[in-house]
């Protein structure tokens, strides 16, 4: 009951509060975290899971020598990434130089979701998070956030 | 047996066992000093173009590509040994050693003065430290028990970024190999052999199948993707990263340290401290100081 009021508080806001080790509540967009979610039930989805657990396995190298699509929750290592370091995996995707094959291990969105989308979808990302892990991932993103095009 | 018996007669039984404890001492001491004597590590300070050796008490430089070398002191500490030492790709006379019961040591001038950089750290037992290839204030850290810490202020604070052991860690480095979602990619050499991870500490892996323990891993500055091992079956060389390993001829029995030089040249240190220069890329060796 008392986590429906709570919810229930923050559905009245326009924010929503991830707690933060340093000053106690960062605040995110909840309008942002609602399109985002919605961008990632679209496109991400499908590779990283509904939940965002990733795929089975996902420290292991498939037969192809591909690294299937990791989690982007607190186990995973997405919030280990700045801000912009994530906008730039996003846009153009990412190849693990180690696979066996040409193709990208992660795919580009360049043409597909707009900057804010892709800042949407990043800030979704966020809610899955431990406070420890927002914290770390905040700093990391000190001096290398969003660039211009996703503010 | 004469003497000794002659010796007891002039000296008494007391004397004697005096004598045995006060040698026993001498040889143990020996036996210790043998043991710090092997070279635990090599570095190449690119921006002096000086070689760097330690022991386990010692640090040397050279000038002269290890034909002669000199003794760089270092703040004592009466347990402390060497366990690694780096220097700054991207900055000058900057270099690091670390140690159990040492902690961290910081040098930008060449070793003239030393400043401890073991602010906010669980332990001084410092595994390995590793500087970034191209941000001259960041560096890497393994602390035993503990994992893997990074400075982006030159060590005055520290940051714990992976708490997972890697397993015995002889040494670390950073490379700018391509690829890596971050900045670059860390290599250790450890009991299982060389392990490879982004310096995001995204996921940590086994560097190809060599498995077997490692002492020693570098990579050619000019080509990073050509990675060199020393391990306990001999010299080892990869020309993708680490995912595929080639044994070549070893220049001496049991290599405890690889370094590559900007200049082209790659170094390997015997155990011993006998000191190998290769300019073929470990094709062919000659002993630098025979």
């Amino acid at each position: 009951m008392r986590r429906f009021v709570v919810g229930a508080m923050i559905a009245t806001t326009s924010q929503i509060v991830i707690a933060n080790a340093s000053d106690g509540s960062q605040s995110i967009n909840s309008g942002r975290v609602k399109s985002g979610r919605a961008v990632y039930e679209q496109y991400c989805a499908s590779c990283h899971g509904a939940e965002a657990q990733g795929a089975p396995n996902w420290q292991e190298r498939d037969e192809h020598g591909e690294l299937p699509a990791p989690p982007h929750n607190a186990e995973g290592h997405t919030w280990r990434h700045s801000d912009a370091d994530l906008y730039e995996m996003v846009n153009k995707g990412w190849r693990d130089p180690f696979n066996r094959t040409k193709q990208l291990t992660m795919p580009a969105f360049d043409g597909v979701l707009s900057p804010e989308q892709i800042r949407a979808v990043i800030t979704y990302l966020k809610t899955f998070w431990t406070p420890e892990q927002t914290q770390f991932q905040s700093e990391e993103s000190q001096g290398h956030s969003f660039p211009s095009e996703g503010q | 047996m004469k003497r000794l018996e002659g010796l007891v007669g002039s000296l008494g039984a007391g004397a004697l066992v005096a004598a045995l404890f006060l040698g026993a001492g001498a040889i143990r001491t020996a036996g210790a000093n043998q043991q710090d004597a092997g070279v635990v590590a090599l570095a190449y300070d690119r921006g002096t173009d000086t070689l760097l050796k330690a022991n386990a008490r010692t640090l040397y430089r050279s000038g002269d590509g290890g034909q002669s070398w000199k003794s760089i002191a270092i703040p004592s500490s009466e347990n402390g040994r060497i366990a690694s030492v780096a220097t700054s790709p991207a900055g000058k006379g900057i270099t690091y050693v670390v140690g159990e019961g040492l902690g961290v040591l910081r040098t930008e001038d060449g070793g003239s003065s030393w400043i401890e950089r073991n602010e906010g750290l669980p332990s001084r037992d410092v595994l390995a430290v590793a500087a970034h290839t191209t941000q001259p204030e960041t560096v890497y850290i393994i602390v035993r028990g503990a994992g893997v810490y990074r400075s982006q202020n030159s060590g005055e604070s520290w940051r714990l970024m992976d708490h997972s052991s890697q397993g015995d860690i002889r040494q670390l480095i950073h490379s700018n190999m391509a690829g890596s979602m971050q900045t670059g990619w860390l290599f250790a050499a450890t009991s299982r052999g060389i392990r490879r991870s982004m310096d995001c500490f995204c996921l940590w892996q086994d560097a190809g199948k060599l498995g077997r323990e490692a002492y020693s891993v570098t990579y050619d500055p000019a080509r990073p993707e050509q990675i060199y091992a020393a391990t306990e079956k001999g010299f080892f060389r990869s020309r993708n990263g680490g995912e595929n390993w080639v044994q070549a001829t070893s220049p001496g029995p049991k290599l405890a340290a690889l370094v590559f030089a900007r200049t082209g040249i790659l170094y390997a240190a015997d155990e011993d401290g006998t000191l190998f220069r290769s300019t073929d890329q470990g094709d062919t060796w000659n002993p630098v100081n025979a």
